[in-house]
């Protein structure tokens, strides 16, 4: 058994192997370097930094992680994009019933005549309450269309957490 | 795992605080330690162990208890001090006089002052090993890790890491005896 495994072994704690011991017993070599390095093992446990516990970063870290609710940065993309298109369809609407109202105001009937701006071009070609869903879906298609079908390389990463070098990883 | 265990596991999933601060006030301090001795910067060892806790909290869902939560925290904390150490070149060195324990050079009698001198020079040379042998004898010395956890947290085989220990040790006796040197 060479001197580094008999170290190696001795330093491990627990039962020392028969033949470990019997290395010992013939080498003085090992056993003063043993000795040495046990003696650095004991300084190492007493030189622990007496750190006073820091009880302010303590509390303040609990009152965070009982509050924090991390969000999965997974669907961020996607919730994102829902909320744009939930904006878009109540400001249409909003458009569109402030239109329909205008016209049955009397004093909306001059601007019926004036050239119909924004939102205000929606509500014109809006026919009707019921069919308004189904004319927006009609409208939006060319839109669309310009959207990417895969999403670029930034993003893929972005939705990819394991790329990212995952907690076990 | 025993039930109260598994209890407490599933009150840190709803984040209730009382479990929380169970997780902080036990390995709060231990983590904050390593991570200090680890990345020799008190500032960053706090940073870190705040991103130890979230992610071992994020990631409970995949948490199957084959390991004990200390051991799972710990390879959490190793993990990123090692990203954390090759992401950035680090070369200020607060760690040794940070925390102090020994009495102060004017006060006690002239053996204390040896002994702290002398703790001091042992911190200082533990800061100044490689990484993994700094891991190995901060986990096993001042967190009291069987190297069978300390294998599971470094990711290491188990003589890997006796290795790592002994060498370690065999380097903080050749840097102290430097240290003497005149």
């Amino acid at each position: 058994m060479s001197h580094e495994i008999t170290l190696q072994a001795a330093l491990a704690g627990g039962p020392v192997p028969q033949e470990v011991r019997e290395h010992l017993e013939s080498c003085a070599a090992c056993r003063e370097e043993l000795a040495e390095l046990r003696s650095i093992e004991r300084e190492l446990v007493t030189a622990t930094p007496a750190a006073p516990r820091v009880a302010a970063w303590e509390e303040g870290l609990v009152r965070g992680l009982a509050a924090h609710e991390r969000p999965s940065l997974r669907w961020m993309p996607l919730a994102a994009s829902l909320l744009l298109a939930a904006g878009l369809l109540a400001g249409w609407l909003a458009g569109h019933r402030s239109g329909a109202g205008a016209s049955a105001a009397p004093l909306a009937s001059s601007s019926i005549e004036e050239p119909a701006r924004g939102l205000a071009d929606l509500a014109v070609l809006a026919p009707v309450d019921e069919d308004s869903t189904a004319e927006l879906l009609q409208m939006a298609e060319p839109l669309a269309q310009d959207i990417p079908q895969t999403p670029p390389a930034a993003l893929e990463n972005y939705l990819s957490p394991a790329g990212n070098g995952g907690w076990n990883g | 795992m025993e039930e109260a265990g598994v209890r407490w596991l599933e009150a840190l999933k709803s984040r209730d605080e009382e479990a929380v601060r169970r997780l902080v006030s036990t390995y709060g301090e231990p983590l904050r330690r390593y991570l200090t001795a680890m990345l020799r910067n008190p500032a960053d060892g706090e940073d870190l162990a705040q991103e130890v806790f979230l992610r071992f909290l994020d990631g409970l869902g995949g948490f199957r208890g084959e390991a004990s939560v200390k051991t799972y925290l710990f390879t959490i904390a190793h993990n990123l001090a090692l990203n954390h150490l090759s992401s950035s070149a680090r070369t200020h060195e607060v760690f040794p006089g940070e925390v102090p324990d020994g009495p102060s050079r004017e006060a006690g009698p002239g053996h204390e002052v040896q002994a702290g001198e002398r703790a001091e020079a042992l911190r200082l040379a533990l800061s100044r090993l490689p990484p993994q042998q700094r891991s190995v004898v901060v986990l096993r010395t001042w967190q009291d890790l069987s190297f069978k956890e300390i294998a599971s947290a470094m990711g290491l085989a188990e003589g890997t890491a006796k290795a790592h220990y002994f060498f370690a040790l065999r380097n903080l006796r050749k840097r102290l005896e430097a240290g003497h040197e005149p």
